[in-house]
């Protein structure tokens, strides 16, 4: 994964993980960026200013998608196995699974302020949660 | 999900993307792209982005195809929006990223990389954002942007 500023088009970061990258989503704080690899079971979460991953969460089924919600609270992660809200708590830096769902997914997105998780899946069918 | 969250933007069987309505429950629109895959989307307020396995960037307004770019060469494997709005980037496996203006609809520089095939999304825009919220400052016009880079 590599940073660009795209004033100058210099490199200004690298980070790697351990297969190909399948998505990235990048959190409004404005320095963390989730990833997710190509057969993985677990999501990385990267800090600009740190060379590695400062947590990886597993969801325990190979991860096809993965988006933070607006807030750069909650992290959505969906795959072949199911769905999963994970948590992060600035004040005690821990990190939580409010919500988790057998539902397969290959993609997902949040809804509007993020009180929804839209869905879908290999059939293209949606579902909508709220 | 567009930013009403009532829209779902994916792709059809048929070389077709669908544009499909919650609270309608059905799909409204049907945005024909041609050959190829769809590999990212993205929504520009109302219009919807894609990017094909064929290279090309495709926006829509409705059902209406309001801007085509075919810069890369091979696929076209990501995009984002810069939070300003009008500005776009997407990446290839021709290892560029391409920044487009929506306003003119052009495309405003192309950098090459020294990566090998990217299979990601663009990081290109948060340098920028990440430098102003860090110092607080507004992030700059799209204007200034450009300006700056030329």
């Amino acid at each position: 994964m590599k940073v660009y500023n795209v004033k100058s088009g210099d490199l200004a970061a690298q980070f790697s993980t351990e297969g190909p990258l399948l998505r990235l989503s990048f959190s409004e704080n404005g320095t963390w960026f989730a990833a997710a690899s190509e057969n993985s079971t677990s999501v990385d979460i990267f800090d600009l200013r740190k060379p590695k991953a400062v947590k990886t969460l597993d969801l325990g089924s190979a991860v096809t998608a993965v988006q933070w919600d607006y807030t750069g609270q909650f992290l959505a992660i969906a795959g072949a196995g199911g769905v999963a809200v994970e948590e992060y708590n600035k004040k005690s830096k821990k990190w939580t699974e409010p919500f988790k769902k057998g539902i397969p997914a290959t993609a997902l997105a949040w809804g509007a302020s993020g009180s929804s998780i839209t869905l879908l899946n290999g059939d293209g069918a949606l579902t909508l949660l709220k | 999900m567009d930013e009403s969250g009532d829209l779902a933007l994916f792709e059809g069987s048929d070389g077709s993307a669908l544009v499909y309505s919650i609270s309608e429950k059905e799909a409204v629109h049907t945005l024909k792209f041609g050959k190829g895959h769809i590999t990212d989307a993205v929504w520009w307020g109302a219009r919807p982005i894609i990017s094909t396995s064929t290279g090309a960037v495709k926006i829509f307004e409705k059902e209406k195809e309001i801007g085509s770019f075919a810069v890369h060469a091979g696929s076209a494997t990501g995009l984002a929006l810069h939070p300003t709005g009008d500005l776009l980037a997407s990446v290839g496996s021709d290892k560029s990223y391409v920044v487009y203006d929506l306003e003119s609809m052009s495309h405003v520089t192309r950098v090459f990389t020294d990566s090998g095939m990217y299979n990601s999304w663009v990081l290109a825009f948060l340098t920028i954002l990440t430098l102003h919220r860090a110092y607080l400052r507004p992030i700059p016009s799209r204007r200034r942007i450009i300006r700056s880079w030329w």
